[in-house]
């Protein structure tokens, strides 16, 4: 089951489509060229001290003013994009330059356009395996039901796998060769996109079994994901400005739906944790001021997503066992 | 044993959303199928014939009575590895070849690993796929989506054969085929159990038919009894003998 699941992604052209979106984004990792200006040499056991460019002092005593009196000047380093087509001033040096352009590359391509992607392209799987006319000659096979529908979600979850191991290895790798640097971090982008693939999936694969329908499968998970959103952002905005004049129960509520959906919000900040992007994207003020107070269990968090995950695939697998055809 | 057996078995279909109303396909139907025969069952339309062909092979439930298949009850899924199941709409997934699905039915047949790829070849060359087998099933005609729905059914050499409307898109090639196996199914003592309209076929091929009328069996005998004229003796057509029952009359 697993291996027709694979054979099924492979003949859809949405496939293809990721790949060759991932494949560019390799071409564009391939591309990159970071070159540094010189940096003043350190004596064992001190900490680099650098100003910006365009800095006062810098202004008034020049670049090379203010490295002969031991201060390095930011500014001087340059990314080149596009095999030389393009080329960017950055302050960020070598190595940061590389993080910041995986932190984006996982974060904003593969941890949002990419989940998307996937979860509309493996929506129909399952509404098509269930289809009377095909599920009926399955079903007379003498296989039980919850094996049949685990081979199917095993399949698509493998196959998210391969799509996010090729992605992040393959941007990982290129950008390795072409920079010289390899940021081991980079490579956490893997486990956590697919919890974050599962954790949709699993409300996906009960809405599939409940209606066999791809239409309810695609825009129900899109829906149920702005959802989720909304009371993750929504507790964690209660949290953090305690708004005057919220009722005990309406926080409890708030606490229930927030502790029982999945949380996609906490789940980027397990990310942007694994991935330590903390200066390189922006994050949301909610969500660091709940950190900052010490209201949100991240491990919890996850793991609760995953229960609500794991509650979805036990849902459907009741369900399937149960249908009529 | 029997091949199988309906015990007062009625099914009543929920519907809507409350689940609470219902529209009965059976009603307390009591059949036997004897194993090493070649079963007819035979219905107008909607009468109920494709929902006793569900609860035996597991796809519903009863709600009254009990279902067996090779003597077990039809919920236990181990006896569904010695039967054979095709019907008139069978959809495959349109990305693998022939040969292909077969193995992937064969797979989940639980055949054992080492006899599938001879058992695919032979049931290709059977129903004459051979030629086609390494092409994606897209690009099949209806007929021959058919013959390979009867090439899968056959994949474990059943001991109960199951074909629900088998004749549909099929040519003359084809049906002749069709009642070449199921003459071999006969043959080798095994049981067949064929739902059709096409009362050609059924004449030609049936042992035993079984007429069900708005859910309830309205006529079980051999075919030999049943085109035999009650009055005269003489033979009659089949479909002489069967407007009466579809109309609700005594034959």
């Amino acid at each position: 089951m697993v291996r027709d699941t694979l054979r099924q992604s492979l003949a859809s052209r949405l496939f293809w489509a990721m790949l060759a979106l991932s494949a560019v984004c390799i071409l564009f990792c391939a591309s990159v060229r970071v070159t540094e200006s010189p940096r003043l040499p350190l004596e064992p056991g001190e900490a680099p001290y650098a100003i910006p460019k365009d800095d006062a002092q810098v202004k008034s005593i020049g670049v090379e003013g203010a490295r002969s009196e031991g201060v390095d000047v930011l500014g001087g380093d340059e990314l080149s994009l596009g095999f030389g087509a393009f080329h960017v001033t950055t302050h960020r040096g070598r190595d940061d330059s590389v993080r910041f352009l995986q932190v984006w590359l996982a974060g904003l391509i593969a941890g949002t356009a990419g989940i998307f992607l996937a979860i509309i392209w493996t929506a129909g799987f399952l509404p098509t395996f269930l289809d009377p006319n095909h599920a009926t000659i399955l079903l007379a096979k003498p296989v039980p039901r919850w094996s049949l529908l685990l081979g199917k979600v095993l399949g698509v979850m493998t196959f998210v796998l391969l799509q996010t191991t090729f992605f992040v290895l393959g941007t990982w790798l290129a950008l390795g060769i072409s920079t010289g640097v390899y940021d081991a971090r980079y490579l956490f982008a893997i486990p956590v996109l697919l919890l974050h693939f599962t954790v949709f999936y699993g409300f996906s694969a009960m809405l599939a079994v409940w209606t066999r329908s791809t239409v309810v499968c695609v825009f129900g998970t899109l829906l149920f994901w702005v959802i989720c959103w909304g009371m993750n952002f929504g507790r964690h905005a209660v949290v953090a400005h305690e708004p005057p004049g919220m009722s005990t129960g309406s926080r409890f509520v708030l606490e229930v739906g927030y502790w029982t959906l999945p949380k996609p919000g906490d789940l980027n900040m397990v990310f942007d944790d694994a991935l330590e992007t903390r200066g390189f994207a922006a994050s949301v003020p909610e969500f660091e001021t709940v950190r900052q107070k010490n209201e949100i269990n991240l491990a919890m968090s996850a793991l609760a997503s995953l229960l609500f995950a794991a509650a979805m695939f036990g849902i459907a697998a009741w369900e399937f066992r149960n249908a009529e055809y | 044993m029997t091949a199988a057996a309906f015990e007062n078995v009625s099914k009543i279909y929920a519907t809507g959303w409350s689940r609470r109303r219902g529209t009965q396909a059976v009603k307390d139907v009591t059949l036997e199928v004897p194993q090493g025969v070649v079963f007819g069952l035979l219905g107008p339309n909607r009468a109920g014939k494709t929902t006793l062909v569900k609860l035996l092979l597991a796809l519903g439930r009863p709600t009254e009575g009990a279902v067996n298949r090779l003597g077990r009850p039809a919920s236990d899924v181990s006896t569904l590895a010695q039967v054979g199941y095709m019907h008139e709409n069978q959809h495959f997934p349109r990305y693998l070849t022939a040969r292909e699905l077969l193995r992937y039915y064969a797979a989940l047949t639980l055949m054992k690993p080492e006899s599938i790829p001879a058992r695919a070849n032979e049931l290709l060359a059977l129903v004459g796929l051979t030629d086609r087998a390494d092409e994606p099933i897209s690009r099949f005609s209806k007929g021959m989506i058919q013959r390979l729905g009867l090439a899968q059914a056959l994949l474990n050499d059943p001991d109960l054969l199951v074909l629900d409307e088998p004749t549909e898109g099929l040519d003359l090639v084809g049906r002749a085929l069709l009642r070449e196996v199921i003459a071999g199914r006969k043959a080798k003592k095994k049981t067949v159990l064929l739902v059709s309209h096409v009362l050609s076929e059924v004449e030609q091929t049936c042992d035993r038919v079984a007429v069900i009328v708005n859910g309830s069996i309205v006529k079980d005998s051999s075919v030999a009894d049943l085109v035999r004229d009650p009055k005269t003796g003489a033979r009659r057509p089949l479909e002489d003998a069967l407007r009466p029952l579809y109309q609700g009359g005594q034959p």
